[in-house]
């Protein structure tokens, strides 16, 4: 959501099946969240300037951890483990349109540019453990 | 989501959090500086302090006023209780009006006083 990354499991242990096979690390927040470490203490407001998961809020605002994602035009970007602005995602993406569902290689990087130079900035998908494959049920662009 | 952060407000209205200044909409008059809370709602900060010292300054400021005024008429009566005194020169009385006269500068030094305190509610 606007980079903020939030993981759920339908049944005990998906999650860290999930972490076995990508190697990323992900923990359980005080919210009850899981997410990325780096993500995990994220505040719920911004004040412009200060800082906000090691980068410099460029609003002041209140509201979800996502929103204030959204608002500061950050993401979370998971191969470098920082919070980063959305413009300086260059990684380039393809995203198949299938029925009902998307499909891209991997976790998409949140922020990525398609081939239509659209920009990545949300995303539900689910993982399948035995395809080791992700289907996209709603992707966001800019 | 709405957030209530510690905040303070400079004597210019400058509001800080966390040591960034923040646009605000200030509730109170913001013309002394004054320690408070910012409420963040989305985007939209609106500064809160607490007026219980101005309150008590206003008080202070007030009972000194009025003790003065108290002495003004303490003053008065000496001075129109010497004339009454008198059958017919009142010069005894002049000792009495030059503390009146100083009486009624104290006072007047008082409401100015008082008239700032107004001027600078946080």
């Amino acid at each position: 959501m606007h980079g903020y990354f939030k993981f759920e499991e339908t049944l005990v242990g998906q999650i860290s099946d999930f972490i076995s096979i990508f190697g990323l690390d992900i923990v359980l927040n005080d919210k009850g969240i899981f997410t990325f470490p780096a993500l995990a203490e994220a505040k719920d407001y911004s004040i412009l300037g200060a800082d906000y998961l090691g980068a410099a809020a460029t609003k002041t605002y209140a509201g979800s951890p996502s929103d204030i994602m959204r608002e500061n035009g950050f993401v979370y970007d998971f191969v470098e483990e920082e919070v980063v602005p959305i413009a300086s995602i260059s990684k380039a993406i393809a995203v198949t349109s299938s029925n009902r569902y998307f499909i891209s290689n991997g976790l998409i990087l949140p922020g990525s540019v398609t081939e239509d130079g659209d920009r990545v900035t949300d995303y539900s998908a689910w993982f399948y453990k035995e395809e080791l494959l992700f289907r996209y049920t709603e992707i966001d662009f800019v | 989501m709405s957030k209530i952060l510690p905040a303070s407000c400079s004597a210019s209205s400058v509001v800080t959090v966390e040591g960034k200044g923040v646009t605000s909409i200030i509730l109170s008059a913001g013309k002394k500086s004054s320690t408070g809370v910012v409420l963040l709602e989305e985007g939209v900060s609106t500064y809160v302090t607490s007026n219980a010292t101005d309150i008590h300054d206003l008080i202070a400021t007030t009972n000194e006023l009025i003790q003065k005024l108290q002495d003004v008429f303490t003053q008065t009566i000496v001075a129109l209780s010497a004339l009454d005194a008198v059958t017919t020169s009142p010069g005894s009385a002049s000792a009495a009006i030059a503390l009146v006269t100083t009486k009624n500068i104290l006072v007047t030094t008082a409401n100015a006083q008082y008239v700032l305190t107004k001027d600078l509610l946080k």
